[in-house]
């Protein structure tokens, strides 16, 4: 041969890594507007409802009957953290995911390389996780300075936080990816699905409280297993088995959602 | 290099590629030609393992795309027919960031970037982002981006399309260099001129078949006469000349102000149409192209 070709085919755990390495250069251009509306957004939402609904009710017992005798804003802490980080993995999950596929293409760019569709997807969720482990993380660390955080078991929280995001994200890529060259209907999940899961999944106040049927909405949401792992690690009520049951379900749904969002990268990027 | 045999796509119901046989050898530029629609690009994603293919038997250096997909795209390049560049990073990024895929490093990724920025003559564009770009330029960074792997097998799927003349001299002379240095090339193209300039070999397609293959000349032997006689009339009276002029040439053609005349010695059958009273507006004599032998093999008519 007159020539030998120096490309070579990356290790399979390397194809996700390096499709990270390139997200990872895109966003430093602009994470600095990013923050805002991930971290920030999400903080200001936990000093006014913390530190006004404390005083708004006062020593009211009823607060303290649910809470555990901590104070609502170290109560409400954790479960704003879940929310922020799904909120946005959610959106990373969306329009990035259709760009990506129809107007700069970037991913038929990358099936051109030794990556494979797998390894793209691969990437693609890992990043997104990487996405929801940074919010929660950076949410966490100020709400420790701002108070609302008492315990190291924050870290493991932290974890809990991106798990949960990430239940529903690889639902919503796979989602993203059925709707290449079609109309998005991204708004049908942001507001049937997305919101009133951040209504319903116990965030400002117990699910205990909610009829059963609005129980029910509570138990299928990534969202309330995310926050009853968080809250219950972070205020140190979280006993082991429901524990297991909350990280099952959303493993689970992890699993799944891989899985599909595997199986459709496959079939968008080799027509 | 590629070596196919009945090689078949199919979207559904619909045939795109309809059993086609190629054999590209090693350091040969390989050209497809066909009108819109043909299933020049179906073909070409097929060779750059990116779609699967519908039947048939399909090599690419040696390997089995089904199979050995990403061993092969580690040694080949590909030009897509559209861009897919990332137009939020930089000119330098892309083509660093693209290196990396391959399982360059970092810093290897940097040099090859800078040195096809040389190639490319874009260097000075280097830390500019893509987005506000001309096409010409995009197409350019593109076609650099085709090579941060040193491919041994180049597909360039109308590389040159939207690009000014310059800017495809320049892109031919690359190419030619790279052909030089043995990188085997599998171009498409919709200028005839382009493929007649570059290509070796090439083939015709229609309607996802091969209709034709050869060398340019030898298409033009085969398919068409050695010169054209170009005889041009008031739009309308053309029709009224050919009884005339019928004999003079192996083949006419009717055209709506022209009559085209493919013959031999072109200047022989201007003076025998002038003999037989023949007055044209003006005529032209020259030489037979491959646009000649593709519409006659392909038709005038637009078929999408
Ligand atoms: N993903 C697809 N699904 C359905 N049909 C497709 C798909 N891709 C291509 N086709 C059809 O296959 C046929 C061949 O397309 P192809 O892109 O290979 O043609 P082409 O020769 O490259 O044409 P052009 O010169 O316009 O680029 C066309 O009729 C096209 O509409
Ligand atoms: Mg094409």
């Amino acid at each position: 041969m007159a020539v030998a070709s120096i490309g070579r085919v990356v290790p399979a755990w390397q194809g996700p890594l390096l499709y990270v390495e390139y997200s990872w250069t895109w966003y430093k251009r602009s994470w600095r507007s990013t923050i805002v509306s991930s971290v920030v957004n999400p903080l200001l939402l936990l000093l006014s409802l913390g530190v006004g609904m404390s005083i708004f009710l006062g020593s009211n017992p009823k607060i303290a009957e649910f809470t555990g005798g901590v104070s609502y804003l170290v109560w409400l802490a954790p479960a704003l953290m879940t929310t922020a980080a799904l909120q946005t993995a959610t959106f990373e999950s969306t329009y990035p995911i259709l760009a990506n596929f129809q107007w700069v293409r970037i991913y038929q760019g990358i099936n051109a390389t030794p990556l494979s569709s797998r390894q793209i997807a691969g990437g693609t969720l890992l990043w997104i996780a990487l996405r929801a482990f940074s919010v929660s993380a950076v949410f966490a660390v100020i709400a420790t300075l701002l108070g609302a955080v008492h315990s190291w078991a924050v870290i493991p929280a932290v974890l809990c936080s991106t798990l949960g995001a990430m239940a529903f994200s690889v639902l919503v890529v796979a989602f993203a990816v059925t709707r290449v060259d079609k109309q998005p209907g991204f708004e049908v999940v942001f507001r049937l699905i997305m919101m009133p899961m951040m209504l319903f999944a116990g965030t400002y106040y117990p699910v205990e409280t909610l009829p059963v049927w609005a129980k029910a909405i509570a138990w299928v949401t990534p969202l309330w297993h995310s926050t009853e792992l968080s809250r219950g690690l972070s205020l140190g009520t979280l006993d082991p088995l429901s524990a297991l049951g909350h990280l099952t379900y959303l493993v689970l749904l992890i699993v799944l959602g891989t899985w599909a969002t595997m199986r459709l990268f496959v079939k968008e990027l080799e027509k | 290099m590629v070596s196919a045999t009945g090689l078949t796509k199919t979207f559904g119901s619909f045939t795109a590629v309809d059993g086609i046989d190629i054999e590209v050898r090693p350091g040969e530029v390989f050209g497809f030609l066909g009108p819109n629609g043909a299933g020049k690009s179906s073909t070409m994603r097929m060779i750059s393992c990116v779609s699967p293919r519908s039947g048939g038997d399909l090599a690419v250096l040696g390997m089995d795309p089904d199979r050995r997909a990403a061993q092969i795209k580690a040694r080949i390049g590909v030009v897509p027919q559209q861009d897919n560049l990332d137009t939020e990073l930089t000119v330098r990024q892309n083509l660093q960031i693209y290196a990396r895929y391959f399982g360059i490093s970092w810093s290897k990724a940097g040099e090859k970037a800078d040195e096809l920025l040389e190639f490319a003559q874009l260097t000075d564009r280097a830390k500019s982002r893509v987005d506000p770009l001309s096409g010409g330029m995009k197409r350019r960074l593109t076609i650099a981006r085709s090579l941060v792997n040193e491919p041994e097998l180049l597909l360039l799927d109308e590389p040159t399309t939207g690009l000014d003349p310059q800017a495809r001299h320049l892109l031919w002379d690359r190419l030619y260099r790279l052909k030089q240095e043995g990188v085997t090339q599998i171009i498409t193209t919709h200028y005839m001129d382009e493929a007649e300039q570059l290509c070796d070999r090439l083939v015709v397609m229609d309607a996802g078949k091969i209709v034709a293959e050869g060398s340019p000349s030898e298409l033009i032997a085969q398919y068409s006469t050695k010169e054209v006689l170009e005889l041009r009339f008031t739009p309308g009276t053309q029709q009224d000349s050919v009884p005339q002029v019928e004999a003079l040439a192996d083949r006419i053609e009717v055209l709506p102000d022209r009559l085209l005349l493919y013959t031999a010695d072109g200047e022989g059958a201007l003076s025998a149409a002038h003999q037989r009273g023949v007055e044209p507006v003006s005529s032209l004599v020259r030489r037979s192209t491959l646009e000649d032998v593709f519409l006659r093999l392909t038709g005038r008519q637009l078929v999408d």
